[in-house]
């Protein structure tokens, strides 16, 4: 299987929006995918329309611990979910306890699942340093920081880098960084110059735009992802785009549907 | 900007591809583009993102204050490809243990930078909204008067 | 490499759908209320009152006008104009328009109307501010294409 840590440095983003959209497309391209949801928020089941009194999940009881299997439920379009779980604040901070016992508690947990060699593992991780990050960071095979074009976001780049140059560059299973610019909207100066910055600075190969479309939020406030909901937006297009990019990067072929030259 | 029909001509005559003139005008826009912004330009001075990795890391010390240091720490060599040597130092970086909040550790000291001074030349506004002319063909240079006096006599 | 088909995705979905709905709702009323035949002169007095509203600012070549002309399209996502002089008049043509991608949607027949008469008069209250005495019309000359693209054209 391989690993997609989606990570931000700073809040409100849009990991589990990009987390949620990635899952979809991948998975409408014939892979076998998981979508696991590290932040205690637990919002990305919202995404895939599962119900909302479903509150079970991975730091949800201490009993699911060393069964994450039992936590998993199909969402729409028959992507798996791994809900991190509605939890009290005694259930996480004995999952913290936990994770702070086995630096690599994500992983292993991963693992015992027995997904296919050909998976892909999406892990919606909250922003900032933080034991999830940590976790997140050192089963990677692959990182996606999500950013805004904006200064709080390029602000924090050299921050969020230096974290995943220390937990993943070594590893030989890493494959690398992509960054992916959320709500990009180019009519404005401030918001061209960051992305036209990072795209110099980290490679334009390394970077992806998702582009300012209301019909992203319209899709979740439908309890659906946009890919469905506006086949034909500019974030579907967007999204569709970035999944080429990463595959690329993961070594995957994704099917014809997705094919680049379509556009 | 336009692609200009001559430069794209010129791209495929030396055998380049004519879509590299696109990167190297976006890689002079965005050199331009770091000193719109007096934070921008700051960062860059301090730790320019060169490839995606740090030239230097900010460290801080317990107090929150941030310096430029070379400690000696551990070097990690960037894998595969000749990437710039990072000094990285994150083993002193305060990290909150509870997940109360995801407050960030590391924070720039800025009084150092001559920002002050730059945020007095700031125009009154910068983040203009740009117009995106790339597919919108040139109309004449020639004084609209004249132009009106031809459709007049027609 | 921009296409037609990706200008197409950029105006179905930046433009404020509140905006086009409210726009789309007046036409729907205005129709209403009017004849068919009538209501192209209404939204046409629209356009030139909007064209007041939006006065654009002192130019001196066609390009400045141009320039002028989609500096305002883009602040609304309404597509962008070329103008070009050619054969004795000034052609005016204004692509993208939501029209375009109204015309896709099942709003019926008179969605043609509302946009290419409100243009006409917009482009016609500009171009007299510019100095286009009272001789000089704007008339549409061609019904808006597929890529939501419509030519109007100044003369005498």
């Amino acid at each position: 299987m391989k690993i997609i840590s989606i990570i931000s440095a700073n809040g409100g983003v849009g990991k589990t929006t990009i987390a949620a959209n990635l899952a979809t497309v991948f998975k409408k391209n014939g892979h076998h995918v998981l979508a696991v949801d590290f932040d205690p928020k637990n919002s990305l089941r919202l995404h895939f329309g599962i119900d909302l009194l479903h509150t079970l999940g991975i730091a949800s009881s201490k009993q699911i611990l060393g069964k994450w299997s039992q936590a998993i439920i199909k969402g729409s379009d028959d992507v798996s979910i791994l809900p991190f779980g509605n939890t009290s604040a005694d259930e996480r901070n004995n999952f913290i306890g936990e994770m702070s016992n086995n630096p690599m508690l994500l992983k292993e947990q991963l693992i015992t699942l027995g997904l296919p060699n050909n998976a892909i593992v999406l892990v919606d991780t909250p922003a900032g340093p933080s034991p999830y990050l940590d976790q997140s960071l050192s089963a990677a095979n692959l990182v996606i920081l999500a950013n805004h074009a904006d200064g709080a976001s390029y602000s924090m780049l050299q921050m969020i880098n230096a974290l995943v140059e220390q937990q993943c560059r070594t590893r030989v299973d890493f494959l690398g960084s992509f960054y992916v610019i959320n709500q990009l909207d180019r009519s404005r100066q401030l918001a061209g110059d960051i992305a036209d910055i990072m795209s110099m600075q980290l490679g334009a190969e390394n970077v992806g735009p998702i582009h300012h479309d209301q019909s992203v939020q319209e899709a979740f406030a439908f309890g659906t992802d946009v890919i469905h909901y506006a086949p034909d937006s500019r974030a579907s297009m967007d999204f569709i785009e970035v999944s080429l990019l990463v595959s690329q990067l993961i070594g995957i072929r994704l099917g014809v549907t997705a094919h680049r030259d379509s556009f | 900007m336009k692609k200009p029909n001559d430069v794209e001509a010129l791209f495929i005559a030396i055998d380049e591809d004519p879509d590299k003139y696109q990167e190297i005008t976006r890689d002079q826009d965005a050199v331009l583009a770091i000193e719109r912004w007096p934070l921008i330009a700051a960062i860059n001075q301090i730790s320019p993102i060169h490839n995606g990795v740090a030239v230097e890391s900010i460290v801080t010390d317990e107090t929150g204050m941030a310096s430029k240091k070379n400690h000696g720490q551990t070097t990690l060599e960037i894998a595969s490809d000749n990437k710039v040597k990072t000094i990285v130092t994150t083993s002193e970086l305060l990290v909150e243990e509870k997940f109360v909040g995801v407050e960030q550790s590391v924070s720039l000291n800025i009084s150092d930078i001559t920002i002050e001074n730059s945020l007095r030349g700031l125009p009154p506004q910068s983040n203009v909204l740009t117009i995106d002319t790339s597919h919108i063909a040139s109309a004449s240079t020639e004084d609209i008067g004249s132009i009106f006096k031809r459709l007049q006599s027609q | 490499m921009i296409t037609p088909k990706k200008i197409d995705y950029r105006i179905q979905r930046q433009s404020a759908r509140q905006w086009r709905s409210l726009l789309a709702a007046t036409a729907h009323g205005l129709c209403k209320q009017f004849e068919f035949k009538n209501a192209r002169p209404v939204m046409h007095m629209i356009g030139m009152q909007f064209g007041s509203q939006t006065s654009l600012p002192a130019c001196e070549t066609l390009a400045d006008l141009q320039s002028a002309m989609c500096s305002v399209w883009q602040d609304m996502d309404w597509g962008w104009v070329e103008l070009e002089e050619n054969g004795g008049v000034l052609r005016i043509i204004h692509h993208g328009s939501t029209n375009g991608n109204l015309m896709s949607s099942s709003f019926g027949m008179e969605t043609p109307i509302w946009v290419t008469a409100f243009l006409e008069g917009t482009y016609q209250k500009w171009l007299a501010a510019m100095g286009a005495n009272e001789t000089l019309r704007v008339q549409q000359v061609s019904p808006t294409d597929e890529f939501g693209s419509t030519e109007y054209q100044l003369s005498a």
